[in-house]
């Protein structure tokens, strides 16, 4: 088991390492990219995937680091959630129950080394005075790499390696009804995800559009696959027939 | 231009763009961003440009200041600077407030086109059309939402890069007033709308176990809302914290301790399930 944790703290500090801005901030990102590999660790990829999609659900609007700003840690809930809901047998819901804390836990982490960067970049101020462009490099790369060590790789391990048995514990520990409302929060928390995609994208007027998608599916009952089809296919009409224009009053 | 012995080759060019893409975010700072990392990715370009020492100073402490921006489509900045510092080195003198200048002005908007189009719109939508085959269990699906978004914006960024070195300055106002970014926008605006509502609709799940119970018959609540609007109550959800959001601005922690503390309460008390 201490090998497994110590995969998964290792998995964590690569996430934070993020290489290459399209692919490493996008994967480290997406609990649901993140699962599958967690899921091969844990040796049970399936509940490792449909765990990473419920996780995945609440965290859906919510873009972490604009501006340098980091709301939740989403890699880090991902990386403490699913390994120790796999261990201690959790169903999916529960498992975003558990990743909500620990993802707010990590802007604690992500703001310490934000500190750490700008000490790093009081470094690299001296280099500049001496013309050391190397020295800079080496700040840079090898900075990043050292600096989440104490603060990805350790702490990820011993959460991994001890949650297990707290966990199990603890829920062993409190009543049922107290559980079901848990799952409960569960099914709630994909709202919020909905909502901050909706507030994200930001454009009120075609906030029809959302109506649509709703009740498609529930009169319908079409498959996901099967919507997004009819939403692509507007998506071009409103384009081709109104171009770049944002407000609908014009035409 | 003219054309000296320390020009850059494709290759810098190339590498740098690799430099810039791989690792400008890594070492984001409390205080000056991405300073850092516009520094390292563009200093094996400047050692190549300026072979006085003095010089080679003067421009690396140049771009350790302030930096920030959405760095796949501000990529058009880091090719258009790297021009514009080849044109320094090789004798036609640009000011460094230029340089400097260029970059400050240019990286607010490249941010805001970026991060609408990237992470704000076109991730969220990606990720949403892959979710639903992820929560049966897919592996391809959870591959599918990493690379269907990273191969697209990954070669946009290259191109956008390329295009601001073989354009310099005039590259982002060619970009901006060509219309074909609101088009962009409005278009996946809409399609993300509308996946927000199929994906409320399948993936929220809340719904009342309450029932009536008189003398006669024991009437159970939730047959009654699906006649009224089917999926009523996830509806309410999304909207009621939309709203919250609204008002609120964007107070995310409230809006989720919000839901935990009346999903708990609720759900313990069996008044919804």
């Amino acid at each position: 088991m201490f090998i497994k944790a110590l995969l998964i703290g290792i998995f964590y500090w690569i996430s934070k390492w993020a290489i290459g801005y399209t692919f490493g901030v996008r994967w480290s990102n997406l609990p649901m990219v993140m699962a599958p590999v967690i899921g091969l660790i844990m040796g049970d990829v399936k509940t490792a995937v449909i765990m990473g999609a419920f996780i995945q659900a609440v965290y859906l609007g919510l873009v972490s680091g604009l501006g340098g700003v980091v709301t939740v840690d989403k890699s880090l809930a991902t990386c403490i959630a699913i390994p120790i809901a796999i261990q201690a047998g959790l169903a999916p819901e529960m498992a975003v129950t558990l990743a909500v804390p620990f993802g707010l836990l990590g802007t604690i982490t992500n703001n310490i080394y934000k500190i750490y960067a700008s000490w790093l970049t009081h470094k690299a101020d001296t280099a500049a005075e001496e013309g050391d462009a190397k020295k800079i490099r080496m700040l840079h790369y090898w900075g990043a790499a050292i600096g989440w060590l104490p603060l990805a790789l350790i702490p990820v391990t011993i959460i991994v390696y001890a949650g297990p048995d707290l966990i199990a514990n603890l829920l062993a520990a409190i009543p049922d009804s107290v559980v079901n409302g848990l799952g409960v929060v569960g099914g709630l928390l994909p709202a919020l995800g909905f909502a901050m995609t909706i507030r994200v994208i930001g454009r009120k007027q075609f906030l029809p559009f959302f109506f649509l998608g709703f009740f498609v599916i529930k009169y319908f009952s079409l498959s996901t696959i099967g919507a997004s089809i009819f939403g692509i296919i507007l998506a071009i009409t409103y384009v081709q027939l109104m171009g770049g224009r944002t407000d609908v009053e014009a035409s | 231009m003219s054309k000296q012995a320390n020009k850059l080759s494709r290759n810098d060019v190339v590498k740098t763009f690799v430099r810039w893409w791989a690792a400008t975010h890594w070492n984001t700072s409390s205080e000056r961003l991405q300073a850092l990392g516009v520094c390292a990715a563009l200093s094996p370009a400047l050692e190549k440009l300026y072979t006085d020492k003095e010089d080679l100073k003067k421009a690396l402490i140049r771009h350790l200041m302030f930096f920030n921006t959405q760095l796949n489509w501000g990529g058009i900045i880091g090719g258009a600077t790297l021009a514009l510092e080849e044109e320094n080195a090789c004798g036609e003198g640009v000011p460094e407030e230029v340089i400097v200048g260029f970059k400050n002005g240019l990286m607010g908007p490249m941010a805001g086109i970026g991060d609408t189009i990237d992470w704000l719109t076109l991730s969220p939508i990606v990720t949403s059309l892959c979710l639903p085959a992820a929560q049966e269990g897919s592996v391809m699906a959870c591959m599918l939402a990493l690379f269907a978004f990273s191969i697209p914006a990954t070669i946009v960024g290259y191109y956008l890069f390329n295009l601001g070195y073989k354009l310099g300055r005039d590259s982002v106002t060619t970009l901006l007033s060509s219309g074909i970014v609101n088009r962009i926008i409005n278009g996946l605006s809409i399609l993300g709308l509308f996946m927000m509502g199929v994906l409320s609709a399948s993936l929220v799940k809340v719904s009342t176990p309450l029932a009536i119970v008189n003398d006669v018959a024991t009437t159970e609540i939730q047959p009654l809302l699906d006649k009224i609007v089917p999926g009523l109550l996830p509806l309410l959800t999304v909207l009621g914290v939309y709203y919250y959001l609204e008002k609120r601005g964007n107070k995310y922690m409230t809006a989720l301790i919000a839901l935990i503390v009346i999903g708990l309460v609720l759900g313990t008390l069996g008044i919804i399930k």
